[in-house]
């Protein structure tokens, strides 16, 4: 068998361009395609974690506002206290005023209507002392007496003047 | 200008008191003669109230007991 170098040459050059043809026309738009999917993987990775960190940002600040949410409902809720004991106080306060002013009022009555009825006692026993006085003394005043009472009434008015 | 006088005595007055009566009277008025009205109250025990114009000067022994019994 007789080996025809020409031939072999002729293939060998053939297959390098279609080789060459391969290469240009399909491996090289392939690997631009593969790039690119690549790439947009990489992207859609990146986009994903950045959504991911995002989303982990965002739970911080629900968590920090229902935080705070909560200081200020507990805030409220001690001010409501503080200011519903403070009513409290003041209520007590006011009840305790009122019963000393009804308690100053009672004993000021009571005051006043023991010393009416003094005064009234007083005022009886006056009159009842005036007119035993009245008729012990009265009838026992002789001609004499009444004489000698109205001297002595004369010089008391002539030196009180 | 004429006085309005009145002189209380529990017992109707004797000339001798109505003479010691108008001495006093002279005496508080300033005037030598006086006209003065006389009054009979047994209520006043014994003394005498010499009203003047409204002045009440009063030596009986009634307003004597009733001061008493006050202080």
């Amino acid at each position: 068998m007789e080996i025809q170098v020409g031939a072999i040459l002729l293939q060998m050059i053939n297959f390098g361009i279609v080789v060459g043809v391969l290469y240009f026309l399909l491996l090289k738009p392939v690997k631009k395609i593969l790039d690119e999917r690549s790439k947009k993987i990489e992207e859609g990775l990146k986009a994903s974690e950045s959504a991911v960190k995002k989303q982990e940002q965002l739970d911080q600040k629900i968590k920090e506002a229902e935080k705070k949410a909560q200081e200020r409902a507990k805030k409220i809720l001690d001010e409501a206290k503080k200011n519903a004991n403070k009513r409290g106080d003041e209520i007590i306060a006011d009840a305790k005023r009122v019963a000393q002013e009804i308690r100053l009022k009672n004993e000021l009555e009571i005051q006043t209507e023991r010393k009416t009825m003094a005064e009234e006692m007083t005022a009886q026993f006056e009159s009842t002392v005036i007119a035993v006085a009245k008729a012990v003394v009265g009838k026992s005043l002789s001609l004499k007496d009444h004489q000698q009472l109205i001297k002595q009434g004369l010089s008391e008015i002539q030196k009180a003047k | 200008m004429p006085q309005n006088i009145v002189v209380t005595t529990a017992i109707e007055l004797t000339p001798e008191a109505r003479g010691e009566v108008d001495f006093a009277v002279s005496k508080l008025t300033g005037e030598s003669q006086v006209n003065y009205e006389t009054k009979v109250d047994p209520q006043i025990i014994g003394g005498v109230r010499i009203a003047i114009n409204g002045r009440v000067y009063d030596a009986t022994v009634s307003a004597k007991l009733e001061k008493l019994i006050n202080q």
